[in-house]
């Protein structure tokens, strides 16, 4: 349902900023896992993708939207857990899927520069698939998250409309009930158009 | 750029991302084995330091039904091969010896008994009526059932395909309420394919891991 919502006021957003200057940019993510997750998975996460749209405002500010998508997942062999009196051991199949959906904005620092260096900060909510699947069985908790994305970068012109843009940013998804606070800090790579 | 363009371009950056991320996802498990699970649970009330002898029965029963039946009348319920049988008792008699305990006759009034039973089937039967070890301990339990002390063998997953359930009864202090007390369970779950030699080879490491992720039996 936030889902829905955050998608339904972006698109709103778009719609009433349809006459300004707009570009858009598609990244390659990496991402190294933090706070519980880094505890669930230690794995660097080279499976990740991360989307935004940006409306300009001036030269220097932008607001839009920012969607990513980070896979992280480890194979732990015969690792044990305890529970009570229990202890179950086999292999271990440790996935996380975090979507995140938020609402960003960013300052242009050197608008007019070949190479242009941002800052941003998103907030919003994340969607985060857990499982952990061990012999034929699946344990997964699945949580709605509020988050927060800062972000620093640089475009690197390519030519009037494009350009490579290199970005880091850190995702922190808050505590809920199912699950403790966790985020990732990626490393991104890709093209923006405008 | 209008606002269509821009929600196309949007919808066509989801698919790369799809294509991508579907491209590569992370595989699960490879081989047979890497499904092999071992649980085990014990009552932390018993002391495993006073148990000195043990008795094994030498052929393990396959569980179809928590009641027991008898189609071809020998008083008997089927029994796993011995191909396998053989592999999972003398693992078994091992990891029991290594404990420091002598295994003895049931009529020697052993300390603990230990209850080898295999299910192919999607449910693992940890209730499942006396009648089963009848042809063990011949007319002996009547209308006994099990008794876990203050757990269930498995609270937490549900069993499925080649399962082997292994149940320690304390044999000193079994009776009230015609309960048999398991103070010691382990669940070993895996898919059953694969060659035999595989088979008894995966038996052997899991049975082994049952013993080396419970220390609490050494004395």
């Amino acid at each position: 349902m936030k889902k829905l919502t955050l998608l339904a006021i972006a698109i709103l957003f778009a719609g009433l900023s349809a006459q300004a200057q707009s570009f858009y940019s598609f990244e390659y993510s990496t991402a190294l896992p933090t706070g519980s997750l880094s505890k669930y998975t230690s794995a660097y996460s080279w499976r990740g993708v991360a989307f935004s749209q940006r409306y300009a405002k001036d030269n220097n500010l932008s607001f839009g939207f920012d969607f990513s998508w980070n896979v992280f997942y480890e194979k732990m062999e015969n690792a044990s857990f305890e529970y009570r009196n229990s202890t179950v051991t086999g292999n271990q199949y440790r996935y996380d899927n975090s979507f995140a959906f938020l609402l960003g904005s960013e300052y242009n620092f050197t608008p007019f520069g070949k190479v242009q260096y941002f800052a941003g900060l998103g907030a919003g909510t994340t969607r985060g698939l857990r499982a952990l699947d061990i012999g034929q069985y699946r344990f997964s908790v699945n949580t709605w998250h509020f988050a927060v994305r800062p972000q620093v970068g640089l475009y690197y012109n390519l030519g009037a409309v494009n350009a490579l843009k290199v970005s880091a940013s850190y995702l922190q998804n808050f505590k809920v009930t199912d699950k403790d606070a966790y985020g990732c800090l990626s490393f991104n790579v890709g093209f923006l158009f405008r | 750029m209008n606002i269509k363009n821009q929600l196309s371009s949007f919808g066509m950056a989801l698919v790369m991302a799809v294509v991508m991320l579907s491209g590569c996802y992370p595989d699960g498990p490879e081989y047979y084995s890497d499904t092999d699970v071992v649980i085990t649970h014990y009552d932390d009330a018993f002391d495993f330091g006073t148990v000195k002898t043990y008795a094994i029965p030498d052929s393990i029963p396959k569980i179809s039904d928590e009641l027991f039946s008898d189609p071809d009348g020998d008083g008997k319920p089927d029994f796993v091969n011995s191909l396998y049988a053989n592999t999972i008792l003398s693992t078994m008699r091992a990891q029991l010896n290594a404990l420091g305990w002598t295994e003895v006759d049931k009529t020697a009034n052993p300390d603990v008994t230990v209850f080898l039973t295999a299910t192919t089937s999607e449910n693992l039967y940890a209730y499942y009526n006396m009648y089963y070890w009848d042809w063990y301990y011949p007319g002996y339990w009547g209308g006994w059932g099990w008794y876990y002390p203050g757990y269930y063998p498995v609270e937490y997953v549900s069993v499925n395909t080649g399962t082997l359930f292994m149940q320690m009864a304390d044999m000193r202090n079994s009776g009230v309420d015609d309960k048999l007390n398991a103070v010691w369970t382990g669940v070993i779950n895996g898919l059953l394919s694969g060659s035999a030699t595989d088979i008894n080879k995966r038996i052997n490491n899991t049975v082994e891991q049952a013993f080396t992720q419970s220390p609490y039996l050494k004395p």
